[in-house]
């Protein structure tokens, strides 16, 4: 499958694996006969990806959600290399960690074509309300959060067994959460994703008592559940 | 309590019902109970401390992290390096400064007429105790450099980070007819060292 170069490029032999699908522009060189064309993630419109959303179709709605990067599909025979603007790469294997990876899908560098990429809402994260509280009231407060950290209500999931390259500025680190842990939190902007069965909630730890005073870290992302997040060295947005 | 390197970029500290101080802003993750607030700026305590603030530029704005687990801090990707003082002090560039741990002061002291042209200022921000210290270098790990007396040290004011040691600074200018016909060598200000200590550098100007 993926190999690293080095900390900021993978290699792939499409021949072995089957064809990959990658960010656009990010193909830096490859061996071999390949072919590229462009990709569409699918599950955009047709009920499934996003709850609520089903009237508008498609790409409208992935444009509209803020959720969408062109990608490109490799097929063929050789030897692919992939990097994108010196930004670290980080490999995950969906079979150890549950299946499933939710990140944004400017993170998103490279897949397997055989894996299912759907767009779907933050707010039905972890299966069951996890943008915090269920319901009107949970979806609305997820759209908040969205706004404030800047992640969009959607996000992109990736399912199935293979590997999925992420991209996270100065480097990504894995942190596993699980109910038998301490408490995971994360800075909303230096987290780059979470597979397995994790939900998120954004939370503000500023009271009228600590306004102004609470050091910088006023909002914070709190993860449970079961599995593990992905954490950049870097406030850095892609 | 421990500050620990989890990997080139991200430093972790370990608290058991301790605190931290740390760069505000600088925490990317944590796990466990951990409490985060303003805990004033490099200066020193109160009100002095704030109007030193104003008054020098050194503008260090720490926050204290405290309670039970591990935290990660991070900055902007830039690498970072542990120190461990022991009754020592360290004179840093107060921008590179990112986690302080133990019974550490922090101090804005006048540094001489350093850099007075280099837009580093006048004042230098020193951390005096017994504890660790986590810097932050841009362009790649930090570069230890000795002095001894027979080898005084000049560094680009724009790439130095800390020193420590019995070091005394000063201000070397290299401006002559060149620089003003425009053929300078662009390295017209430079720190020089005296001394015996260690002078730490970044493999990037500011």
């Amino acid at each position: 499958m993926f190999t690293k170069v080095n900390s900021k490029v993978v290699s792939v032999d499409i021949g072995r694996t089957g064809p990959v699908v990658a960010r656009k522009g990010a193909m830096l060189f490859y061996k071999g006969e390949v072919l590229f064309q462009p990709h569409q993630i699918a599950g955009g419109g047709m009920g499934g990806g996003m709850p609520g959303m089903g009237a508008i179709g498609g790409m409208a709605g992935r444009m509209l959600a803020g959720e969408h990067e062109s990608t490109m599909i490799a097929q063929g025979n050789g030897e692919v290399h992939y990097g994108y603007r010196g930004i670290e790469v980080h490999i995950v294997d969906l079979g150890q960690v549950g299946g499933t990876i939710r990140v944004e899908a400017s993170r998103l560098l490279a897949y397997g074509a055989n894996l299912q990429a759907s767009v779907v809402s933050v707010a039905s994260q972890g299966g069951g309300g996890g943008g915090g509280g269920g319901g009107l009231f949970g979806a609305l407060r997820s759209a908040a959060a969205g706004v404030v950290t800047g992640q969009g209500m959607f996000t992109t999931q990736v399912s199935g067994p293979g590997q999925v390259v992420i991209l996270g500025h100065g480097g990504v680190f894995e942190i596993e959460v699980s109910p038998q842990k301490p408490p995971v939190t994360v800075d909303p902007q230096a987290f780059v994703g979470a597979s397995g069965q994790v939900t998120t909630t954004l939370r503000s730890t500023v009271s009228w008592r600590n306004v102004g005073r609470t050091g910088g870290e006023a909002m914070q992302l709190e993860c449970a559940g079961q599995g593990v997040v992905y954490v950049q060295a870097s406030e850095e947005k892609l | 309590m421990q500050l620990v390197q989890r990997s080139k970029r991200v430093v972790e500290a370990r608290l058991n019902n301790t605190a931290v101080r740390a760069l505000s802003g600088s925490m990317v993750a944590y796990e466990g109970q951990v409490a985060f607030k303003s805990a004033g700026f490099g200066g020193g305590d109160g009100v002095l401390a704030g109007l030193k603030q104003r008054a020098t530029g050194e503008g260090l704005s720490l926050m204290e992290a405290s309670g039970t687990g591990v935290v990660y801090f991070a900055h902007d990707a830039a690498e970072t390096t542990i120190i461990e003082l022991n009754n020592e002090t360290l004179q840093v560039e107060s921008e590179q400064l990112m986690v302080l741990n133990g019974n550490l002061q922090t101090n804005v002291t006048f540094a001489g007429l350093r850099g007075a042209s280099s837009g580093q200022g006048l004042f230098t921000t020193t951390v005096t105790g017994h504890g660790q210290v986590a810097l932050i270098s841009n362009g790649g790990p930090l570069i230890h450099l000795e002095v001894s007396p027979q080898y005084p040290l000049v560094v680009d004011p724009d790439a130095f980070v800390c020193a420590r040691g019995q070091l005394s600074q000063s201000f070397v200018t290299d401006v002559s007819w060149r620089s003003v016909i425009g053929q300078g060598s662009g390295e017209a200000f430079s720190l020089r060292w005296d001394g015996t200590g260690v002078v730490s550098i970044q493999p990037a100007e500011r």
